[in-house]
């Protein structure tokens, strides 16, 4: 009879998607999902301090074996040209603007970015980073934009919460007013209409 | 941009020398600072603040505003493309520019800063052009983590990447072959004809042999021009079955065709085979 972990080794070790926690407690029978988990960390922290060309990461969402970092030129070497190209500048911020901002139309992307990205939003949505979520209730009934699972992965990170935080505006702009009140008694007016996109948050 | 150096140092390979020739530019000359490829008139806008280290609330626009026409000039010059957004912003900050030169009693008492829409704009561009920047490092650092389940590229003739061929030229290479067959020199014997079972047969045996073999090689064992074509024939009817795949590295080049159908399936069924043998 295996183990918990050598089972759960082979069922990831067979997956190559990430995993939910929830599947491999399902797959596993008799465990509950905090127990499955224990034996994951256990795992995890053992792929990392044993000789061994792979790690167990938690990723969008699941869990998945991937490949050492340090190992990736002798991996790319292997895989050579089959890789997906990088993403170009125009993709990563409008990426970054559906990241944070969705779910959001197209007109609101290009409102941000000053430049319409009809033809970045195509590639992302080719690339499954990006997906339609539906449409907004506004004028037009525009499709609204958010991120996919595939996102996550491709980000390597677990969930969207898990992005750099933002940084905010206000406290910028509260600097400014604050420095040219200091400069001249005749202040501009304390509260300034909003003229981006912000409003569909 | 201290990531972006990190990142290159890690992953070495060709991939990040626009990411390096992008941090190069920064550190040079006026000219050369003006040559990355820009995303949008924004883009450049912040740019030039940067690059001027002014303050991005407090623009002085008439500056900015001959450094932004200069660039688009000089992107002109050298043909690259300016979209027609870059032209819009060129107006906006004309605009802005004549407004600020207006004496306050012509202005609107009320008037807001002409300057703080465009602010606001920037502003919030930045906060994700910042973000875009978290987001190629964490791209560049997930691609050291490889998944399962790619393929592997182990044995290719050449580097290089082969192409799919067309059938116009795989009847060319046909042509090719038979042209250059030299007229036998007949003793006797009447070769029996080969069947199109056969044919393939003898393809397929040569396949599973070798994985992979030249256009040419494979059609060479074949003497007469009959059997030649019903060699073609076979090849086209493996295809169609996509048990090969015909590539080639360039135009004109030599044609490969590549044995398939042992890639993903055939493992499971010879095991099946096997087993079917024993019981």
């Amino acid at each position: 009879m295996p183990t918990d972990k050598q089972i759960l080794e082979a069922v990831l070790f067979a997956s190559d998607v990430p995993v939910t926690l929830n599947v491999l407690t399902q797959v596993l029978g008799n465990r509950s999902a905090e127990e499955v988990r224990a034996v994951l960390t256990e795992m995890a922290a053992a792929y990392e301090s044993e000789e061994r060309g792979v790690i167990l990461s938690e990723i969008a969402g699941g869990f998945q074996i991937l490949s050492r970092k340090e190992c990736a030129p002798w991996v790319e070497q292997m895989l050579r040209s089959r890789r997906k190209i990088r993403l170009s500048k125009p993709a990563l911020e409008s990426l970054a603007i559906v990241a944070y901002k969705q779910p959001i139309t197209k007109v609101e992307i290009d409102s941000i970015r000053g430049v319409d990205s009809a033809g970045v939003l195509h590639t992302l949505l080719e690339r499954n980073l990006v997906t339609i979520k539906g449409r907004s209730k506004g004028v037009g009934r525009p499709l609204l934009y958010s991120t996919t699972q595939e996102f996550l992965s491709y980000m390597g990170i677990n969930e969207v919460t898990d992005l750099p935080e933002l940084k905010e505006v206000a406290p910028l702009l509260e600097e400014r007013e604050r420095l040219s009140e200091e400069g001249e008694q005749a202040s501009p007016e304390p509260e300034v209409e909003v003229s981006t996109a912000d409003g569909a948050a | 941009m201290k990531e972006t150096r990190g990142q290159t140092a890690l992953t070495a390979p060709p991939r990040d020398a626009a990411a390096a020739e992008d941090g190069e530019a920064r550190g040079m000359s006026l000219i050369r600072v003006a040559l990355p490829a820009f995303t949008g008139p924004l883009d450049l806008l912040l740019h030039l603040i940067q690059r001027d280290e002014v303050e991005i609330t407090d623009i002085p626009i008439a500056r900015i505003t001959r450094e932004y026409l200069d660039t688009l000039e000089l992107m002109r010059e050298l043909d690259l493309e300016v979209a027609g957004e870059f032209l819009v912003m060129a107006a906006t900050l004309m605009r802005i520019k004549v407004r600020m030169l207006l004496p306050p009693a012509i202005a609107d008492e009320e008037e807001e800063d002409p300057r703080e829409g465009l602010v606001r704009q920037l502003l919030e561009y930045r906060r994700f052009k910042e973000a875009s920047r978290e987001f190629e490092a964490l791209e560049t650092e997930r691609r050291l983590l490889f998944d399962r389940g790619a393929p592997a590229q182990l044995e290719d003739p050449q580097d290089g990447e082969l192409q799919p061929v067309s059938l116009f030229r795989l009847l060319d290479a046909l042509k090719n072959v038979l042209q250059r067959q030299v007229p036998a020199i007949v003793h006797t014997i009447t070769a029996e004809p080969i069947s199109l079972e056969e044919a393939i047969a003898v393809i397929r045996g040569q396949l599973e042999r070798g994985k992979r073999a030249l256009f040419e090689e494979v059609l060479s064992g074949f003497v007469s021009r009959l059997e030649k074509i019903t060699a073609f024939l076979g090849l086209l009817e493996l295809l169609k079955q996509e048990q090969i795949t015909v590539s080639q590295e360039e135009l004109f080049g030599p044609i490969w065709i590549v044995w398939r159908a042992d890639s993903a399936r055939r493992p499971v069924d010879s095991e099946e085979e096997e087993q079917h043998a024993d019981g």
